[in-house]
């Protein structure tokens, strides 16, 4: 059974990417703290976002020059929606159905990780993003 | 984290007080209990938090 890793991401901008040398609170991103995520999304089996996570990361990171790019183009997604209809962004599903059931669907069957993304809509302006 | 469906926890504990904001776990259970697998200290004043949940 794959386990389920929820990460907290505040926001997604392009203009603060880490190769901008500033991130989140204006702090350089340490090359370490990179590699680490990388490797986890990387290797992930499956990421979940929620609806307002994935609109805000469908809409800048697809083109972005940022480390995650490549990785999260390629990744396999849910969004875990109820209102969402369609999703554009490349390799992504829509789970409407009951959530355990879902989450069932993507664990059972195989071993590894899924990343769920989680996301504060404060975090955003926290870091001066608004 | 109501149904209980997420196994560990990955937080970076930025070295900035916010001020105000959005509480970072809301409508979950009165008792939810974690242990620490991992931290990692990085060179910009960055905590990162790796948790297990307590099964």
């Amino acid at each position: 059974m794959r386990g389920c890793s929820c990460t907290r991401w505040t926001a997604f901008s392009p203009t603060r990417a880490p190769s901008t040398g500033h991130f989140c609170f204006g702090l350089p991103v340490d090359p370490a703290d990179l590699k680490q995520k990388i490797g986890v999304y990387q290797g992930a089996y499956s990421h979940i976002l929620g609806r307002a996570v994935y609109e805000g990361m469908a809409g800048a990171l697809p083109t972005a020059d940022h480390p995650f790019t490549g990785i999260m183009n390629a990744a396999r997604k849910v969004v875990s929606s109820r209102t969402l209809r369609t999703a554009e962004w490349a390799n992504t599903t829509i789970a409407a159905g009951d959530t355990t059931e879902e989450i069932d669907n993507l664990r059972l069957g195989g071993d590894g990780h899924i990343v769920i993304w989680a996301a504060l809509a404060s975090g955003g302006r926290s870091c001066g993003w608004t | 984290m109501r149904l209980d469906l997420i196994d560990e926890f990955r937080l970076d504990l930025h070295p900035c007080v916010a001020g105000e904001g959005t509480r970072l776990f809301d409508d979950v259970p009165g008792s939810y209990r974690l242990d620490l697998v991992l931290s990692t200290e990085f060179s910009n004043g960055t905590v990162g938090l790796h948790y297990r949940r307590h099964r």
